[in-house]
């Protein structure tokens, strides 16, 4: 009986659902933050190359095309999720390693990369959770921005354009944050039941936000 | 950046065309559209975070 009290216009197992489902993605997504960041730390005190880098990112991208969706409405989900996350970190760490050696303030720069982007993360999230705005028009235009974006930086790194480079930094930094928009909407009106699918669009939302805003910082305020 | 390096961030592009590409299109096609209140609705929070990293970068130079 109990189940079909309606609340605010939502029935309240409808309710307690999407409770269930922001609750389990902000943990696996805490989770998977602090396993990438071991990783990451694994990586930079082995002295990881750029080369074995980009290889656990390739891989980390595999998993995430191909292998994740099959598993992502089971228990070996998660374990593809941690997966990913830690070949994503294992391959920040030279990347982190190279900003640190190559620029003076490039300690400082990674905190406040690190720091800005959890403000944006939380400030996002708070905004959508009260304000309880649908974003999902945002799904087409974010699905686009992010392929042209993401096929621009390749183009950038391939061809070693810098400008361009900043330019797909800039725009990865609106797009992820329409991204954590679009998420967060998602969860709460019941587009997004699947808390696994959430935790790695959040994630890889918070992890494209943080190195693109490095990329920025270090652009502009870098000190060689 | 090696050659080989290049060589598999080209192949990941190509991926990428071939398998995201289509749905692309799909994805423009099926996502609701949103009147000019709700694009002023996620504009705002998406100027914050603009202001927000110019301070940052601000701060960082200063």
């Amino acid at each position: 009986m109990n189940q079909d009290r309606v609340l605010h216009g939502r029935t309240e197992a409808g309710v307690l659902s999407t409770n269930r489902v922001l609750r389990n993605t902000y943990m696996l997504l805490s989770m998977t933050l602090l396993f990438s960041a071991m990783t990451a730390g694994l990586a930079m005190a082995l002295n990881v190359g750029q080369g074995a880098g980009l290889i656990c990112t390739l891989a980390s991208l595999g998993l995430l095309w191909f292998v994740l969706p099959r598993f992502a409405n089971s228990a070996a989900g998660i374990g593809v999720v941690f997966g990913v996350t830690g070949l994503l970190g294992f391959g920040l760490g030279p990347v982190l390693s190279y900003y640190l050696a190559a620029l003076s303030n490039g300690g400082q720069l990674v905190m406040t990369a690190l720091g800005g982007t959890g403000i944006i993360f939380l400030g996002l999230s708070a905004y959508a959770l009260v304000s309880k705005r649908d974003f999902s028009f945002l799904g087409g235009f974010l699905f686009v921005g992010i392929l042209v974006a993401f096929l621009a930086g390749i183009g950038a790194a391939i061809f070693g354009l810098s400008t361009l480079s900043l330019v797909v930094s800039a725009m990865f930094i609106l797009l992820m944050s329409g991204m954590i928009l679009y998420q967060t909407s998602a969860i709460i009106h019941g587009g997004e039941t699947n808390y696994i699918m959430a935790t790695v669009t959040l994630y890889i939302a918070i992890y494209n936000l943080f190195l693109s805003l490095l990329q920025l910082l270090a652009a502009f305020a870098g000190e060689r | 950046m090696t050659l080989w390096m290049q060589i598999a961030l080209g192949a990941m592009a190509l991926v990428a065309l071939f398998y995201f590409g289509p749905r692309a299109g799909e994805a423009v096609k099926n996502s609701p559209k949103g009147s000019a209140k709700d694009w002023l609705g996620a504009l705002l929070p998406i100027g914050g975070v603009v202001l927000f990293v110019l301070l940052l970068i601000w701060m960082a130079q200063s």
